[in-house]
């Protein structure tokens, strides 16, 4: 167990919710409670605070601005589908963010720290949910992996609304043509439509470049479920 | 209240796998080969191992020569390894023919030569006349549209006429992009799906479309990446491709395999997919790109490219 006081913030639609909540670590779950009410708030005694909610900008942004009225200790927030270069720069109580909030085909996830300590704090907490930290040098937008594979995912729907190919055969195409690990259909049903699709329309958003736009099937996929 | 209640994020959706019917399996027995470069060679060898007579030809008599030569070492060096037995090798040697002219009753005529629209439409054109109305004539194109080589076929040659782009080496790559143009016979394109997943390979029908579906589908993989970098900084170049391997489960980064490929090739690819689409800002290639191109830094093989090799 670790030595440092965590507290955890969490969104149930994050998809490491459930292993957080079992940690046994002080948790709140945003959806349900309030830490932030009365004028002893519970976590403000911890070393090192983690948000993992998995809320789109203007909401990250309200809980920031609150984390930031009241905290002490830093802040280290998922940022896998948000603007995170410009989020670390806003708020100085953010020291750093990871990307957990997309399936990886390995244990490693995309880390940002703004100084050896937070980086062990997060690698703490990576060990207890069996998670290995890979250091980056900036979250920029989407970081890296979440970026790259939310483009090819994007473009794999929307070939399929050209009706290019049936979605078995694109899949068995990058299996088979360039060794991908997953079919980017296959790759899509672990990632899910929801986080694809929040950082697509914030990169569209931020850049107002249409190479972001995303695919009305991924979409009307991400609003039906 | 509980501050992020109003918004709750659903679990991932379940997209319906769509199957082919497959047709009964056709017969291939007798294959044609033109083009004797890698390419070419490579098919040529990967159907004799599974029991097909082919016959391989190309424009350069040299050419012919070194390709036979080359695939009678390979398969060689795999008996030596193991992986044929020395009956296997004297089948797979007996069944490779070198010839200056096609059989006519070939069952099935890959192109595998330069790609060029006017050269392969001559040579489609050609042979049309040369092979028997069984035949069904291929190319084995990575970028050129399929209707644009069918169109000046003769109606039954059109409907037996497709794409079979198959990847490097040929004999090891399990994939097979089986391109259906507008006049092709949809029978055909399944019945050739299915005679290829029954030799071993790991075939996928599509539509005739710019890049077809690797080509496609991947480019963003190299596109984002460059994005991403921005700049030449072969510490950034390190790091996305670290990331992408370690993180993301690929094989190979962007930049070292784009150094492999050759960054002029992986250009001219993403230029051909983005004109074809009008343009479309998905495909738009990267100044750095250009930038290592008209710098002469290609890859490996000019021992610079995204990153030096001495």
């Amino acid at each position: 167990m670790s030595t440092l006081k965590y507290t955890i913030l969490a969104s149930k639609s994050h998809p490491l919710y459930d292993d957080l909540k079992n940690l046994g670590l002080p948790f709140y779950d945003l959806e349900k409670d309030d830490p932030f009410e009365g004028k002893e708030a519970r976590y403000r005694d911890a070393d090192i605070v983690f948000d993992f909610t998995l809320i789109d900008r203007d909401r990250k942004e309200k809980l920031l601005d609150i984390l930031a009225l009241q905290m002490k200790a830093p802040v280290v927030s998922d940022l896998t589908c948000l603007w995170g270069e410009y989020f670390i720069e806003k708020y100085p109580m953010l020291k750093g963010a990871v990307a957990t909030a997309f399936w990886g085909p390995t244990n490693k996830k995309e880390v940002y720290a703004q100084d050896d300590s937070v980086f062990s704090g997060i690698q703490e907490l990576f060990k207890l949910l069996k998670i290995e930290a890979k250091r980056t040098t900036g979250p920029g937008h989407g970081f890296i992996y979440p970026r790259t594979i939310s483009l090819l995912i994007n473009e794999a729907f929307l070939a399929s609304e050209d009706q290019l190919a049936s979605i078995e055969d694109m899949d068995t195409a990058m299996k088979y043509g360039v060794n991908y690990p997953h079919g980017l259909f296959e790759w899509h049903d672990k990632v899910g439509s929801r986080p694809i699709l929040m950082l697509l329309d914030d990169l569209h958003h931020v850049t107002k470049d249409d190479r972001y736009r995303a695919s009305t099937t991924l979409r009307k996929q991400a609003n039906l479920n | 209240m509980a501050i992020l209640k109003q918004q709750s994020l659903p679990s991932p959706p379940k997209i319906e796998k769509i199957s082919f019917l497959r047709s009964s399996i056709v017969e291939i027995s007798k294959v044609a080969v033109l083009g004797a470069g890698t390419m070419g060679a490579g098919i040529a060898q990967w159907l004799c191992q599974v029991g097909c007579q082919v016959e391989l030809s190309d424009a350069q008599i040299e050419q012919r020569e070194r390709a036979k030569d080359n695939i009678f070492s390979s398969w060689d060096k795999l008996q030596a390894k193991g992986k044929f037995t020395p009956a296997q090798v004297i089948s797979f040697k007996s069944s490779l023919l070198i010839k200056e002219e096609f059989s006519k009753d070939c069952d099935l005529f890959i192109e595998a030569i330069i790609e060029n629209l006017t050269i392969k439409t001559e040579v489609f054109q050609k042979l049309s006349q040369h092979f028997e109305a069984k035949t069904i004539m291929a190319s084995n194109t990575s970028s050129i549209p399929i209707d644009a080589m069918a169109r000046e076929l003769p109606k039954d040659r059109q409907s037996k006429f497709l794409g079979l782009h198959f990847f490097n080496p040929a004999p090891i790559m399990k994939l097979v992009e089986i391109i259906q143009g507008h006049w092709t016979d949809k029978s055909i394109g399944n019945n050739l799906q299915a005679w290829f997943q029954e030799k071993g390979k790991k075939p996928a029908l599509c539509q005739d479309g710019p890049g077809f579906i690797v080509n496609r589908l991947a480019r963003n993989f190299y596109g984002e990446p460059l994005r991403l970098a921005r700049v030449e900084d072969t510490q950034r170049f390190s790091e996305i491709d670290d990331i992408l391997k370690e993180v993301g489960g690929f094989r190979m980064g962007p930049f070292e395999l784009m150094d492999l490929i050759g960054i002029d090739i992986n250009y001219s690819v993403s230029e051909s997919v983005w004109k074809s689409f009008y343009y479309e800002p998905r495909f738009a290639p990267h100044p750095l790109q250009r930038k290592m191109v008209t710098s002469g830094r290609l890859g490996r093989k000019t021992k610079a490219g995204f990153y030096e090799y001495s």
